[in-house]
């Protein structure tokens, strides 16, 4: 039988203190949950060891939503007021849109270091079999250490 | 002044004109050598004469010494030291470059006031001069050059009738002896003038005589002059010496002639057999001015049997007799002690309990050394026969050589390519050492031997280079030259002459492959030890660069040290065989470097600089961790490389976990600047 995996103390400390400022801050509690429900969805979907993409997609994400939570607060920041911004529907769009733009920015960037890092490496291969020649022109082929060497280093030679 | 030509004219009949180059061979700029005047009378034996002359015009002439005969050099400095008008003048001796033959050979160079040989070849075993006259001028002469060697510590060992000269006289007055340094002592003596012992040794294994000896040929020498005939015209040398041991050498030398009392009696104490009766110069110039000399205590008699023993229908009353005949048919003596036959002789026949106890001693040490293998016979013979005759040579597969001439008789044989494994047997087998302790007991001083021939005996156990015969060689003949082949055209004496050859050789563009062989390890161990010793585990070492700098130091510390004059050609013909040595550093660069450095030295001659910039062992250390460092980071990079192909060819996603960091890092800046924007907008708008 699995075994359930069970929290920190502190874990629940501040998941309790979460639930708790969550419920009395509900109007923006509400906001941020139906804004930033790409960025959960990201969450989700990111298979990759580092779990990145949550970042890049929600910092944008969270870009698109601060507007109208700044609305929010100005208005009073009540229940009504955020049923009524999130109702709107140009909210929704900035606030996806935004979030897209964020996996439009993990897409982008990702493809172009990777391929800076790919000529890079090539590079570097070519570097490392320059400075091995290098070494070998003024060391003797004894440097590679494949030859066979006497006790003092050189290469014994063979006879036939 | 007499000219040159004119003592051509006075030996005109014995000058031969010579090949080759006819200019003068200077000898160090003060004497004149004519390589075409060649003076056969002077001649002794091999060791060919030539007339020279000195700056001052005195005639002169050079001996040219033989490379298988070692000359007496040491003796050169006592020879010097008496001035017996009887006597030819040294003056001087060394290496001269010999032109006609190409080669640097030792001469020895004499005043020529020496005439013709008193005796023509018909007259060289009897002259059947008058006693008087003998008296009044040949032993009234000789006996002071005698009395002068005497007094010298110097032993002559050529005295000999072809050996004396008239000095320009016409009636012996001026009367001389002849030289005697260029070859071993008593080498050219026939066996008339040797003594038993002496005689039965090979000419060139004689040693150094006694005093005692050159009395015994003086005696010799005046019953030739006086003596009508030869008393045994065909006498081997073997049947002379036997002769001798059963009748006494004044019977040999003087057969059935009469020579009146006085002459008798200084012929019989001049000749006796027994050397501590024998005459010394004392008494022969007792004698010259009439008086009597005293009588001598009689010594022991050699042994002689009551009855003989027979071997082959040989019958032999003397041991004596039988230690001459034993090592000519080794086979007999194992088969005379197996059976007893040589016990019961001794026993019955001498009666003498320790010669007995001797015969047994030699028979168990022979049989020490193993009683197989196709010597033991010549080994039991020579072992038993030094018992027998504890005076005699060691005889021993064909070689008689007595243990103080071992040394130039076996240079003799090294360079005369006889076989010299009797020599190695020898020394191995310790035959010395029992001879020695057979010989002692008649009165012989041996002390030193023993401990020569110990050492040589710790030398043979070493076959590395530097040790085994070659060093036995230097070690008992001390005047011998580098015997090594790169020297055939040298007579090198010295290291510093070594190097010269060296230098003269490299001139030459006659270079041999190698510098050293085991004969010049050998000669430097012997004859300058400090200079080589802490270098024979390099020389010996497998590896080259090891081997040449050794080479390298040896060559600066006798340069430097003798302060020799630039060595260019020599120092050339090491920087050819330096790349060893520069090689070991790895780094090609300072390889490079070292190779122009050196290059500048080439033509400078100066070894020690030479090696100052080769044996430098901290640049070597350097060289060696920077080579150690350098494999570790070709390691690494090669490591670097095998990861960075395997990544680009098999990682579809290589530089995307970069590359979304990067992202979340953009992402997260560009939203700070929309808040940040959207903020000052709306803080604006208000």
């Amino acid at each position: 039988m699995a075994r359930r995996k069970t929290l920190s103390w502190q874990a629940q400390i501040l998941l309790i203190a979460f639930i708790i400022v969550a419920v009395l801050f509900l109007p923006s509690t509400l906001l941020f949950f139906i804004g930033m429900m790409p960025t959960v969805c990201a969450r989700m979907m990111d298979r990759t060891k580092e779990r990145v993409k949550v970042l890049t997609v929600g910092f944008m994400n969270f870009a698109g939503c601060f507007p109208f939570w700044f609305q929010l607060l100005k208005q009073g920041h009540e229940m009504e007021t955020a049923m009524r911004i999130i109702g709107q529907p140009t909210t929704i769009i900035v606030m996806y849109m935004a979030a897209c733009l964020g996996y439009l920015v993990e897409w982008g960037v990702k493809n172009i270091v990777a391929y800076f890092m790919l000529q890079r490496g090539q590079a570097r291969m070519k570097e490392i079999v320059k400075i091995q020649d290098e070494m070998i022109k003024k060391w003797g082929p004894e440097v590679t250490g494949d030859v066979p060497m006497d006790m003092y280093g050189f290469a014994i030679e063979e006879k036939d | 002044m007499t000219n040159i030509l004119e003592q051509d004219e006075v030996v005109s009949d014995d000058v031969v004109e010579g090949a080759g180059s006819s200019a003068p061979i200077s000898f160090k700029g003060e004497i004149e050598i004519y390589p075409n005047k060649r003076l056969t009378t002077h001649d002794q034996g091999v060791v060919k004469a030539y007339a020279a002359r000195s700056r001052s015009g005195n005639p002169a002439f050079a001996l040219l010494c033989e490379r298988h005969l070692v000359p007496h050099i040491y003796s050169a400095s006592k020879y010097y030291a008496f001035n017996n008008p009887a006597m030819p003048k040294l003056l001087g001796a060394g290496m001269v470059d010999w032109a006609p033959l190409r080669q640097k050979r030792y001469v020895i160079i004499y005043e020529n006031k020496l005439g013709k040989p008193i005796a023509n070849k018909n007259q060289l075993l009897a002259m059947g001069l008058k006693p008087d006259l003998v008296l009044s001028t040949v032993i009234r002469n000789l006996s002071l050059v005698l009395k002068d060697m005497r007094d010298a510590d110097f032993v002559h060992g050529n005295i000999r009738l072809s050996n004396v000269y008239d000095g320009g006289g016409t009636n012996f007055e001026k009367v001389m002896l002849g030289e005697c340094l260029s070859t071993p002592m008593g080498y050219l003596n026939s066996v008339h003038y040797e003594t038993i012992e002496r005689a039965l040794a090979d000419p060139v294994a004689r040693g150094l005589p006694s005093f005692e000896d050159d009395m015994y040929s003086f005696g010799v020498l005046l019953a030739m002059m006086m003596r009508p005939a030869d008393p045994f015209p065909n006498m081997s040398d073997a049947e002379l010496i036997q002769h001798k041991i059963e009748h006494g050498s004044y019977a040999t030398l003087t057969g059935k002639e009469r020579f009146t009392g006085s002459i008798l009696e200084l012929l019989r104490g001049l000749l006796n057999d027994d050397p501590k009766q024998r005459w010394t110069i004392d008494d022969v110039l007792v004698w010259v001015d009439g008086r009597r000399v005293a009588s001598k205590q009689t010594a022991a008699l050699r042994f002689k049997a009551n009855r003989p023993i027979e071997i082959e229908n040989h019958k032999f009353i003397r041991p004596d007799e039988l230690a001459i005949f034993l090592p000519q048919s080794p086979s007999h003596t194992a088969r005379l002690i197996d059976h007893g036959e040589m016990r019961m002789w001794l026993t019955r026949s001498i009666q003498d309990k320790q010669l007995e106890e001797h015969v047994e001693v030699a028979a168990s040490t022979a049989r020490s050394h193993g009683t197989s293998g196709a010597n033991f016979d010549d080994r039991l013979s020579a072992f038993v026969c030094m018992a027998l005759a504890p005076n005699f040579p060691i005889m021993y597969r064909g070689i008689k050589v007595a243990p103080q001439g071992f040394g130039r008789a076996l240079v003799e044989a090294l360079v005369t390519r006889k076989d010299i494994s009797p020599y190695v047997d020898i020394i191995q087998t310790q035959m010395v050492s029992f001879w020695i302790s057979c010989a002692s007991k008649a009165g012989v001083d041996t002390t030193e031997l023993f401990q020569m021939f110990e050492v040589c005996r710790t030398y043979m156990r070493q076959n590395v280079i530097g040790y085994g015969i070659e060093r036995c060689i230097y070690f008992l003949a001390p005047e011998a030259p580098c015997l090594s082949e790169k020297f055939k055209d040298y007579h090198v004496r010295t290291p510093e002459e070594m190097l010269m050859a060296y230098e003269d050789m490299a001139a030459d563009g006659n270079r041999p492959e190698n510098f050293f062989d085991r004969h010049i390890v050998a000669f430097l161990s012997v004859r300058d030890r400090a200079v080589i010793e802490p270098f024979l585990p390099d020389l010996n070492a497998h590896e080259k660069h090891r081997q040449i700098l050794a080479v390298l130091k040896i060559f600066a510390e006798i340069q430097k040290r003798s302060k020799l004059p630039s060595m260019p050609n020599l120092g050339a013909w090491i920087i050819q065989n330096i790349d060893p040595i520069v090689n070991r550093f790895h780094d090609r660069d300072k390889r490079q470097k070292l190779r122009e450095q050196i290059s500048g030295l080439r033509d400078r001659g100066d070894l020690t600089k030479l090696l100052n910039l080769l044996d430098n062992t901290a640049q070597v250390n350097e060289d060696i961790r920077q080579f150690r460092s350098m494999i570790l980071n070709y390691v690494n990079l090669r490591r670097e490389h095998v990861r960075l192909e395997h990544d680009l060819e098999h990682d579809p996603e290589f530089g995307h976990s970069a590359g979304r960091q990067t992202a979340a890092v953009i992402s997260g800046m560009v939203a700070g600047i929309i808040v940040v924007l959207y903020l000052l907008f709306k803080s604006g708008g208000n």
